[in-house]
């Protein structure tokens, strides 16, 4: 049997029009890249820079994700350079958290020494609501720049803990106690500023 | 296999619990379940991870937040332009 011929399929290019990206995908991109980033200027420019590089390479644009999401691609990318410069600008301070790797309960079981208490609330049980997702980015622009750099590249993007030390110029161990503080902080602003009568 | 605690905290170092297998899952839950040791600072980061995958699902869908203000979408409009006109 002979496939259909799909000559109407549009061609990536019929898709996709760069003068009507910024009122289609700037406000989405600039709230990725704002929650990632925290300053709004260099936010703006990583969008910016996003539609730069998505014109100079609209010719492998396939048209196979939606346009909405291969702009997001890139502009993953576009932060992860963001978060290398600023480290750059501000080295992360590897000394701060030595205590905690250096103590026997992280050596033995890979945990702190300090108990983790239990929540407050169960968030799972939040999830849908919205107002418990603006509480979490909330609570997320409140983190201090390295901490939350290291909780948006390895929870949120999910990027190899080795990929990371290299953007952040730090050592696995350094990588971790972050993402520990930053855990703790999360838990401790999200009890305080959920409203669990909401819940 | 028997999981220690610091293979259970590497593990999840490492990335997201769902990304291995079912049998991993299983013993990985069971580990943290039961262990006097790292039971609450373990359960709190699977805790986080279920949060933060719950939250990449919803965070298209999310309308709060700041836009574009009307300066920076006339400046990037420009430059679009600007890009577009470069052969």
């Amino acid at each position: 049997m002979t496939r259909m011929k799909t000559t109407d399929q549009p061609t990536p290019k019929e898709t996709t029009h760069p003068e009507q990206w910024v009122d289609e995908y700037g406000d989405y991109l600039y709230r990725f890249a704002l929650l990632r980033l925290k300053d709004p200027s260099t936010a703006q420019d990583a969008v910016q820079e996003t539609f730069l590089a998505g014109i100079k390479g609209l010719d492998q644009f396939d048209g196979r994700v939606d346009v909405k999401y291969w702009l997001r691609g890139i502009l993953r990318n576009k932060i992860v350079d963001h978060i290398r410069k600023s480290v750059r600008e501000h080295p992360v301070d590897d000394t701060e958290g030595q205590d905690i790797v250096d103590s026997y309960s992280f050596k033995l079981f890979g945990v702190t020494d300090r108990p983790t208490k239990p929540w407050q609330f169960d968030p799972s049980r939040a999830y849908e609501k919205n107002a418990f997702w603006k509480a979490f980015e909330e609570c997320l622009g409140k983190l201090g720049d390295n901490m939350r750099q290291a909780f948006v590249l390895k929870m949120l993007e999910g990027m190899p803990t080795d990929e990371i030390c290299k953007v952040m110029n730090i050592q696995p161990n350094n990588l971790w106690v972050l993402n520990h503080r930053a855990r703790n902080q999360l838990k401790s602003c999200l009890e305080k500023n959920w409203d669990r009568e909401e819940d | 296999m028997i999981l220690t605690c610091k293979q259970v905290s590497k593990v999840l170092a490492e990335g997201d619990y769902k990304r291995l297998s079912r049998s991993q899952q299983f013993m990985l839950r069971f580990h943290v379940a039961i262990c006097f040791i790292c039971h609450g600072f373990n359960r709190n980061i699977m805790r986080f991870q279920d949060m933060v995958r719950a939250f990449r699902s919803t965070e298209d869908k999310l309308d709060f937040g700041p836009s574009l203000s009307k300066e920076a979408r006339q400046r990037i409009h420009e430059e679009i332009t600007k890009q577009q006109r470069t052969p």
